[in-house]
């Protein structure tokens, strides 16, 4: 197993790459009771365009499907379900689907490496019928509708059809009642067959076990498992302008207060530099001019333009950055107003500067405190460049204030769009 | 795990004392019985106190200085639990091991300066429009808003209250009830204090000596346990229509001449293999085998004395969903489940509670619990539900009778999808 250490924190976590390709990390605290474990694709609702089999030509599925599929992967064919094997050691399971990856997880104190093997075997299997593809709609229609009925998803889901042209992130995840009612048994076959071979998976292990025993027991389910050859799934790739789609939309909704998205796209190859310091560097400016310790929160709040912090939210679309700014009240013309002029002139201060990295350090610190979190920190490592980063800390002592000045005079403020939901 | 308890006179100082975190943890909780009159000015008070204080007299001094403490964490909250309102000051930073020396100290201080030298007329129209917000923001969550108009229609009982606050109320408030709420708060509340971390518990009782100045006047406790509802022989029904997409019901069960043993074990099992997780008979009965809804489930609150279920279904199947889960409750009372799903559920829980140790807020809310209905210690606790049989479950469901349903659902002109 080779040891990954997290610098500055001296935590370490431990990698395994079976023969079948599949990436074991695991992280112990034998401070902790329960174990937390999380078996993920790297697959999503935007990877809905690939080649099929030796078949060069791209099959379009419906959007959906991976989060259908995540439904049908947790039906076994013979009882006991995963609900109930795991419940017997007294653990719970669940799973999700983002845009880059479905996970299925799992916490439980006890009988954790019999759990482990479990999970490795009802998502390797999948049970499909014509019967049970139909009888799901029914559950994921109902999900459909409690969506729409939450303000805060119809606002993130407009925010994306308006701001991305052609990658599909401008899709929601579950997909619409028609799109869902299209997909069919032989669909969910394909999906499966290409994108959960363990090449494509890896598995996290957070919690209290010995690591050994660990590895032994998951090579030795593996290795009574066989696989087709891995073929990395190939996906269609997307030309996305740096243009948004449409600068300004107001959206009916059932609801009290109006709700505000201010939005900035952001070409990443403007900037010469790593995508996750980038990332780092885009929170700052923008905690910096709209954050609860800016003169601009300070400013508005007096004024009663706002009542609470404008909220920021980053989506990483590949190619671009999606930076929201988030905020509810009646004044959100005044709002948008005072947010454009703040954008005129973006200029910070080296103290600034040095007391947000004051905080982001101590924020890696506290993450290490849960379990929960350092698996979830891992799944993110992995899905945004495959790998670990193990010196997050010192990448934060790096940050300065000429990068700072420069990173945020290089942002292009005009290619922006403004979403508001009002009744 | 270390626990040590300093009765300070005015209030009591639970250590909890464990290398097993970076962090430390601190809880100055305020109780008192509620009142539905003092929800809103409790609630305005709670934000008031982690606004400014005289020391940081605006909001931005006041974050920017717990960014120079490492990024403090500062939470303040106002709930209730059985006849309680519960007013909990929490912060959590960064043991000095991981900073600097002096850091415990003086993190401490700062928040008992939040408590003790606050400035409650600052920013009062600013904290007042937050609250205002979050009591309009309700109607944004069908499921809490559904529940909430379910719980209204018992009237007077506590759990009718919006624990969000009142706008008619929020408006007629001075600055000067403000302080005159503040100092009954100091002076008439009850008060517990909890530290977890690792800590040297004497140290951190000269800290609260020092910086803590609460009056000591004699506290009465009350009974946390609210009173029953009376059963009824035949459901209420109240309906309400709103442009939405899915139709919520929401049911609530009386629970009638429950005893201290099943309050505190037998309920918390009856709740999850009703309606607790994924694993529970109504997730079975009305998901996984009928098709009708995403989510069910079952929530009991043992000191309110009732219990509710709620799901979100396509409207016209009310009817139909009501009866599978009238008869999953029938079912329980008739013996009619699977000792294997009595053991999961009981396993589910005794996870819940092995796991609450790894967290320092689950760990305060342990101890809490202790102060407040002298709950046993979690080893103790795991042993008792152990033991919770069959006949047990069905004796207490025997006590659990439908009393009201609520249904929020679309208009019909509206519900053209």
């Amino acid at each position: 197993m080779k040891k990954i250490t997290i610098n500055h924190i001296n935590e370490d976590i431990y990698l395994e790459t079976l023969d079948n390709g599949l990436k074991v990390y695991l992280y112990v605290n034998k401070n902790m009771h329960n174990n937390y474990v999380t078996f993920t694709t790297k697959y999503g609702s935007v990877n809905n365009e690939f080649e099929l089999g030796k078949d060069s030509k791209f099959y379009k599925v419906p959007n959906g499907i991976a989060h259908f599929l995540e439904h049908k992967v947790f039906v076994e064919e013979k009882d006991p379900q995963p609900e109930e094997y795991f419940a017997k050691s007294g653990g719970i399971c669940n799973a999700y689907t983002t845009f880059k990856n479905t996970t299925y997880l799992f916490s439980s104190c006890d009988n954790v490496y019999d759990n482990v093997c479990y999970l490795l075997d009802f998502v390797q299997n999948i049970y499909l019928t014509d019967e049970n593809v139909e009888s799901e709609k029914g559950i994921i229609t109902q999900e459909i509708n409690m969506c729409n009925d939450r303000p805060g998803d119809l606002l993130y889901d407009t925010i994306r059809k308006n701001t991305i042209k052609n990658n599909p992130f401008k899709e929601s995840i579950i997909g619409t009642v028609s799109e869902v009612n299209s997909i069919t048994k032989e669909m969910l076959e394909n999906c499966y067959n290409t994108f959960y071979h363990p090449g494509n998976m890896f598995l996290v292990v957070t919690g209290n076990f010995d690591k050994d025993e660990m590895i032994n027991k998951i090579k030795e389910n593996q290795n009574s498992k066989e696989f087709s050859e891995f073929v990395k799934p190939k996906l269609k790739k997307y030309r996305e302008p740096n243009d948004i789609v449409k600068e300004m939309d107001i959206v009916e909704c059932n609801t009290n207060i109006p709700k505000m998205a201010y939005n900035i796209k952001i070409n990443v190859n403007d900037f010469d530099m790593d995508k996750r310091k980038l990332s780092i560097y885009m929170f700052i400016i923008f905690n910096l001019l709209f954050g609860d310790t800016s003169e601009f929160d300070e400013e508005m709040k007096s004024k009663g333009i706002i009542t609470n912090t404008l909220y920021y939210n980053l989506l990483n679309i590949d190619t671009h950055f999606i930076i929201t700014l988030n905020n509810s009240g009646d004044k959100y013309e005044q709002l948008i107003e005072e947010i454009d002029k703040k954008l005129e002139d973006v200029s910070f201060s080296e103290s600034e500067l040095e007391r947000k990295k004051k905080v982001l350090i101590s924020n890696e610190v506290f993450s290490y405190e849960n379990i929960e979190m350092i698996n979830e920190m891992i799944i993110d490592n992995i899905i945004f460049d495959g790998k670990i980063e193990t010196d997050i800390i010192g990448i934060i002592e790096s940050l300065n204030i000429d990068e700072l000045n420069e990173v945020a005079s290089k942002i292009d403020f005009s290619k922006k769009s403004i979403v508001i939901l009002k009744k | 795990m270390e626990y040590t308890c300093y009765n300070m006179n005015a209030y009591n100082l639970h250590i909890i004392n464990t290398d097993k975190f970076k962090t430390i943890t601190v809880d100055v909780s305020f109780r008192r019985k509620i009142k539905k009159e003092e929800i809103t000015i409790r609630n305005l008070l709670k934000d008031l106190m982690v606004n400014s204080s005289f020391n940081y007299p605006t909001e931005r001094s006041l974050i920017i200085q717990t960014e120079r403490l490492y990024d403090l964490k500062l939470l303040s909250s106002s709930y209730r639990i059985g006849s309680y309102s519960i007013l909990s000051f929490k912060t959590r930073f960064l043991n000095e091991k991981y900073t600097e020396d002096g850091m415990n100290e003086e993190s401490i201080k700062f928040l008992l300066d939040l408590i003790f030298k606050p400035k409650l007329d600052n920013d009062v129209d600013k904290c007042k429009k937050k609250i205002e917000k979050s009591i309009l923001s309700l109607s944004d969550n069908k499921i809490k808003y559904s529940l909430m108009k379910l719980l209204e229609t018992t009237e007077n009982m506590p759990y009718s209250y919006n624990n969000y606050g009142y706008k008619e109320n929020l408006d007629k408030i001075t600055d000067e009830d403000i302080k005159k709420y503040y100092d009954s708060v100091i002076s008439d509340d009850i008060v517990d204090v909890f530290v977890v971390g690792e800590v040297d518990p004497v140290l951190i009782k000269e800290i609260f000596k020092e910086y803590f100045k609460a009056s000591t006047f004699h506290k009465n406790e009350l009974s946390l346990l609210v009173d029953e509802l009376p059963r009824v022989r035949k459901v209420k029904e109240f309906r309400e229509f709103d442009n939405v997409n899915q139709t919520q019901l929401t049911m609530l069960c009386s629970l009638n001449g429950i005893t201290d043993y099943e309050r505190k074990y037998v309920l918390p099992v009856y709740g999850e293999m009703l309606g607790g997780s994924s694993n529970s008979i109504l997730f079975d009965t009305v998901r996984e085998k009928n098709s009708y809804a995403y989510y069910v489930n079952a929530l009991v609150k043992p000191y309110d004395n009732v219990m509710m279920i709620y799901s979100g279904i396509q409207k016209g199947n009310d009817k139909e969903v009501f009866k599978l889960i009238e008869k999953s409750l029938v079912g329980i009372s008739k013996g009619k489940f699977d000792v294997d799903k009595l053991e999961n559920s009981k396993n589910t829980l005794i996870a819940a509670i092995e796991s609450s140790l790894d967290n320092p807020i689950s760990i305060i809310n342990n101890y809490y619990a202790k102060v407040l209905v002298n709950s046993l210690d979690v080893h103790e606790k795991i042993e008792k539900i152990k033991n919770v049989s069959k006949d047990d479950i069905i004796s207490v469901s025997k006590k659990i009778s439908v009393h009201t349903m609520f249904l929020l659902e679309a208009s019909d002109e509206e519900n053209n999808d």
